[in-house]
């Protein structure tokens, strides 16, 4: 049964099983990380500004969210194919190749949702903010602060589109064993040998990561409250 | 220390415009309450004055930054940071690099006026409407602003907060400093305003009562003396008896009347006094009395043809004890 | 703050899973500065399981690296194409030679070969199990209007299969004919689960052998022979192709050592490759 055969690969401690579990985890964290940043940039100054432009740039973000993850792949693969522009780097087929993509992938959800939870907080807080004195980046974390749930969504959300998507990692990586073999291109290797239990045990294992994750990020950021 | 002084300000969200006031001066260590109903923009102003928005055209002195930096504003639903309730004392004072010993003491100050002392590690999400509206309050006076600038500090909360919270006002207002409020209550207005500013939609508007401080300098059976601020010289003011202490002696525009001669009725306050102004509003006139104390009264056009009354004319004001209401 | 510890933590966690991983591959690589080789081939060969014993054996001998990308087959002749690969191997004859003639690829070397086969449930509707000719075969299976699921991707297999379509004469088109666009296991579980007919190359039904229902009805047809070659990517059309390398790999494949691993390798008790170079 499937799940047998998920929990025996997790507990006899399959050398390989491990090795792409890593490679996801390390490649999806990564990623999310990397594009945390501007993401938490953008969403502020579209929450709290307006100018002319910033409405084509939330429209971007959401059809950037929409596109199917090969089609970002085969983007990103145009540009640094040895035939491409960026092709000298040598990135193509590496680890960083996929890492790359996958920031792409997390920034569009981890800014729009980051935006879509800063309107939402009332006008009160930044002008409390304000008459009490604070400014600048104090000011700029406080509201993190206080959004503190909503912003861990909004990263937590990206980091899920990555660590289980298959078509950047495919594309980019090339699905190369013990180097860019990830769990998730190598469930679509299993499936496509038509080998649906081990596809299956690992889209189990690939659950419990996630879990995991999740849970650990949730008991960090709300043990103070 | 200095005065608040507006000149032909108005403020617009994009197109339209909510505010807009000629002229105003708000006295330095006063107690200004902008008094209206929901929508005149009372809101607006007390943002402006604190500094939280700029003017869309005209000015206020001292400029939008240096009224932001003296004075701490109060929102009527006020933001607390989640978090307890000495977090959000602190926070202010932590800003401005206050020591850890002088920021305890404040603290402590400040949290028993309020009366908030024993919740001092109670997360804000479980206190109460009042207890939050007390906890708002005590937050900006622990900053000891040169303006505190209240937006609607009564409305929606318990007696005890409520009283709680005037007598904070009040002290303040002995030590000298600014006090900006807005509210729909017209008590509390009264109570505490040493000058009342009425608007609606966006503009002041004149209002329709006298609003004289003072005290109540004597009492016997039938009365009560209210001697007002400032004008020893005139007598003070019968109004029928009653206990308490009051400030504050309100008479309406309407419950005033002229009369060319000293002539006996049963209103018992009688003052003479020379016109100073003459306003038309309609086919009423607004007529400003200057009697010791200034006192507005309001005439129809056939009474003023008829007592030919005008600027300069001396005159006799009238009103009935039981025409004042005292706060 | 609370804060800087937390995220402290979490850069700690994925440093920590990133170092493993790469510790992992450098302990496999003496020589871990060497630029490594990459080879594209197609998904079908990888899945046989040839390439896990022919390249480490590689490896062994030369202690070169070889990255393995499998692909479709019309995808790895592109990577060739754009020198995103330093060597590819396929089994589609016809593109191999336009891949060389077109300049892209050069020293090009026959490998191995092995075969097709057609299989089809057991009661074979269509009856094609006494016929020999691969083409009649699949006459018969249109005229019948059976189940036919075809790859559908331009793959090796996809690729005969049309060659046999042609000569059949025949335009397959009809609700009967399914084109799924999917690797050859998942093509046979559904032709498994439909009780229809496939193409499918020998390596990837024997995997499957013990799963499925279905039963090899025509095989042996010379038509149905599956050639496959290896060739060098042409260094002069891009910088940075691994020439040296990829020659040593082709000539490691055409060695007495290369050819008898492939003679010698055995899936589930069969036979599934036939050298070319030695015999």
């Amino acid at each position: 049964m499937v799940l047998n055969k998920a929990l025996t690969l997790i507990f006899t401690a399959d050398r390989e099983v491990i090795f792409i579990s890593m490679t996801s985890l390390s490649m999806a964290l990564t990623s999310t990380i990397l594009s945390t940043i501007p993401a938490l940039i953008l969403g502020t100054v579209l929450s709290i500004k307006n100018f002319h432009g910033k409405s084509i740039i939330i429209i971007f973000l959401n059809s950037l969210m929409a596109m199917p993850t090969v089609v970002i792949g085969l983007l990103i693969y145009s540009l640094i194919s040895r035939s491409g522009p960026l092709g000298n780097f040598g990135l193509l087929f590496t680890p960083w190749a996929i890492i790359i993509g996958q920031s792409i992938l997390s920034f569009p959800i981890i800014a729009s949702l980051i935006y879509s939870a800063l309107s939402k907080t009332a006008v009160e807080l930044p002008e409390t903010l304000e008459t009490l004195g604070a400014g600048g980046t104090r000011k700029l974390y406080m509201i993190f602060r206080e959004s503190k749930t909503a912003v861990l969504s909004a990263i937590l959300s990206g980091f899920g589109r990555v660590i289980g998507e298959v078509g950047v990692s495919m594309m980019l990586g090339g699905n190369i064993r013990w180097f860019t073999r990830t769990i998730t291109t190598t469930i679509a290797l299993e499936t496509s040998k038509g080998e649906f239990e081990l596809a299956l045990a690992l889209g189990i294992i690939l659950i419990f990561i996630s879990f995991t994750v999740n849970a650990l990020l949730h008991w960090g950021v709300n043990r103070n409250v | 220390m200095f005065d608040i002084i507006i000149k032909k300000i108005g403020f617009s969200y994009g197109k339209d415009e909510v505010l807009s006031i000629n002229n105003l001066s708000i006295n330095k260590g006063s107690t200004t309450v902008f008094l209206g109903s929901n929508g005149s923009g009372k809101t607006t102003i007390l943002k402006l004055i604190s500094g939280i928005y700029s003017p869309s055209k005209g000015s206020i002195s001292p400029g939008t930054e240096t009224l932001k930096n003296k004075s701490v504003l109060v929102h009527q639903n006020p933001y607390l940071f989640s978090g307890s309730v000495k977090y959000n004392i602190e926070f202010g004072l932590k800003i401005r690099n206050i020591s850890k010993n002088i920021r305890k003491s404040i603290i402590q100050k400040v949290l028993l006026e309020a009366r908030l002392l024993n919740l001092i590690t109670r997360k804000t999400s479980s206190l109460s409407g009042g207890e939050k509206h007390r906890l708002a309050i005590a937050r900006a006076l622990s900053l000891n602003p040169d303006i505190l600038v209240l937006d609607e500090p009564f409305a929606n909360i318990d007696p005890e907060s409520r009283d709680t919270i005037e007598k904070l006002i009040l002290k303040r207002e002995k030590n000298g400093i600014t006090t900006i409020i807005s509210t729909h209550n017209l008590t509390s207005a009264y109570r505490l305003a040493s000058s009342i500013i009425y608007m609606d939609k966006g503009k002041i508007i004149e209002p329709e009562t006298n609003f004289i401080k003072g005290s109540v300098i004597k009492r016997d059976d039938y009365f009560c003396f209210f001697q007002a601020d400032n004008y020893k010289k005139v007598s003070p003011i019968l109004i029928p008896a009653t206990d308490g202490d009051y400030s504050t002696a309100v008479i309406p525009y309407k419950d005033i009347f002229l009369s060319g001669t000293n002539i006996k009725t049963s209103a018992q306050n009688q003052y003479i006094g020379i016109i100073r102004s003459l306003v038309k509003k309609g086919n009423q006139f607004f007529v400003t009395i200057d009697c010791g104390i200034s006192l507005k009264a309001i005439v129809t056009d056939l009474s003023v043809r008829e007592f030919k009354i005008k600027e300069g004319k001396s005159i006799f004001v009238n009103f009935k004890a039981s025409a004042v209401k005292l706060y | 703050m609370e804060k800087i510890l937390f995220i402290l933590f979490i850069i700690i966690i994925s440093s920590f899973c990133y170092a493993e991983g790469q510790i992992e591959n450098q302990s496999d690589n003496q020589t871990s500065t060497q630029q490594r080789l990459r080879l594209a081939t197609t998904t079908s060969t990888e899945n046989t399981g040839l390439l896990d014993v022919l390249i480490p054996a590689f490896t062994n001998r030369t202690g070169i690296k070889v990255d393995v990308i499998a692909v479709g087959t019309g995808k790895a002749i592109t990577l060739g194409e754009n020198g995103d690969v330093d060597i590819i191997m396929v089994h589609a004859r016809s593109r191999e030679d336009s891949f060389v003639s077109d300049g892209y690829g050069v020293n090009r070397r026959n490998l191995m070969h092995n075969d097709f086969v057609i299989l089809g449930p057991p009661d074979d509707p269509a009856g094609i199990s006494s016929v020999k000719d691969a083409a009649k075969a699949f006459k018969k299976i249109q005229l019948t209007k059976s189940s036919f699921i075809s790859r559908g991707d331009d793959s090796g297999t996809n690729t005969k299969e049309k060659e046999l379509w042609n000569t059949a004469g025949v335009i397959p088109a009809g609700k009967w004919y399914k084109e799924a666009g999917q690797g050859m296991g998942a093509v046979i579980t559904m032709a498994n689960d439909m009780q229809g007919y496939t193409l499918s190359d020998r390596g990837t039904y024997l995997a499957l052998r013990d799963k499925i229902d279905l039963a090899v009805l025509v095989e042996g047809d010379p038509k149905l022979f599956n050639p496959y070659g290896v060739i060098a990517v042409n260094p002069a059309i891009h910088d940075g192709i691994n020439y040296e390398d990829a020659m040593r790999l082709i000539a490691f494949l055409t060695s007495g050592e290369g050819q008898s691993i492939i003679k010698n390798f055995q899936k589930n008790g069969e036979k599934l490759f036939y050298p070319d170079v030695i015999k």
